[in-house]
């Protein structure tokens, strides 16, 4: 059985997009190694944005956020990494991670191409938008899907993280003119 | 007879006086068993004992880090109390002093930890994860924006 259809990927691509939760209601499929790829996908992109911060930004508040960025969404793909294996799952890509993949390409071309004070303003306006969208698909899309226990108790437990990171951006934007 | 009375008595006495004795034992080796120092109410016959409160700076009171917060965020100790911070988070987190960051610890990984002897009321946060806030009030004193450092000591 096909596990995720067109349909089910443009609803959730409108999620990250505008942080809309109202895929829930449309109760997509993903098996669990599909979730898996797409919970390390997503934390991967966030690295690589705040990678992109390291080498483009001098303020010291955008510098520490991706310093937490990095470190935090080493974490949880650590902690992703140990479950799957524990499980003997393997992630599996899927429409979702590709698209996902395709769409921060495209945004880290965008990032780059900003001077340093469009740079700050730009990423951190990005930083709210992809957590807000990621929360939205955490709790709207992967957690329903996830069939296995552990992993959606590894799911719920990213949630505050992920919430706690967008509540920072937001202090962050507010003081980035 | 009356003679014979007056022994019984005594007799009586001397093993009410025993019985009394022996429970003032029993009631010692159970506080010494507790560890806990306890006085004489009345000092009577019939003995009711009460726990002395611990003693100034002898409580030590434990912060857990988890899902994002310290938990619990407000802390209420006496003067030279010891606050203990736990990380039981899948993330780093640290304890840094708000106003003047007149102390930090450094990042803790999940499963290590912070102690911080307290004299004053004060407010921290996590560094890395600014929104994460917590308060120590010792003695229910209002939080001073100026004083100098606690003692820190680190535990990992």
């Amino acid at each position: 059985m096909r596990k995720l259809t067109k349909l089910t990927t443009g609803i959730f691509m409108s999620v990250v997009l505008s942080g809309s939760n109202a895929f829930a209601q449309e109760n997509p499929k993903l098996s669990d190694a599909e979730v898996a790829s797409v919970a390390v996908v997503a934390n991967q992109i966030d690295i690589a944005y705040a990678d992109i911060a390291r080498e483009k930004s001098t303020n010291a508040e955008i510098l520490k956020f991706a310093e937490t960025m990095t470190n935090d969404h080493r974490a949880v793909i650590s902690q992703a990494g140990a479950l799957v294996k524990k499980l003997g799952v393997t992630p599996q890509d899927n429409d979702v991670s590709r698209k996902l993949l395709s769409d921060a390409e495209k945004t880290k071309k965008d990032l780059r191409a900003k001077s340093d004070a469009e740079f700050n303003r730009a990423y951190i306006d990005n930083e709210v938008a992809y957590h807000k969208a990621v929360i939205a698909a955490v709790e709207g899309l992967l957690i329903p899907e996830t069939e296995n226990a552990e992993l959606k108790t590894l799911l719920q437990n990213i949630l505050p993280a992920l919430k706690t990171h967008l509540a920072h951006a937001e202090m962050v934007q507010k003081r980035i003119k | 007879m009356l003679k014979w009375f007056r022994r019984g008595l005594n007799e009586l006495r001397m093993q009410r006086y025993f019985s009394g004795f022996f429970l003032l034992a029993i009631l010692s080796v159970c506080c010494n068993e507790q560890g806990n120092e306890k006085k004489s109410v009345d000092g009577g016959y019939h003995e009711f004992e009460i726990a002395e409160p611990p003693a100034s700076g002898d409580m030590v009171h434990v912060v857990e880090i988890i899902q994002m917060k310290f938990v619990p965020d407000v802390v209420n100790v006496s003067n030279g109390d010891t606050v203990v911070w736990i990380n039981k988070d899948i993330v780093d987190h640290d304890v840094t002093e708000r106003h003047r960051n007149l102390w930090r610890s450094s990042p803790m990984a999940g499963g290590s930890s912070f102690k911080l002897a307290v004299t004053k009321s004060q407010s921290y946060y996590c560094s890395l994860h600014v929104v994460m806030q917590g308060k120590i009030i010792v003695d229910g004193n209002e939080i001073a924006t100026t004083g100098s450092p606690s003692e820190i000591t680190m535990c990992q």
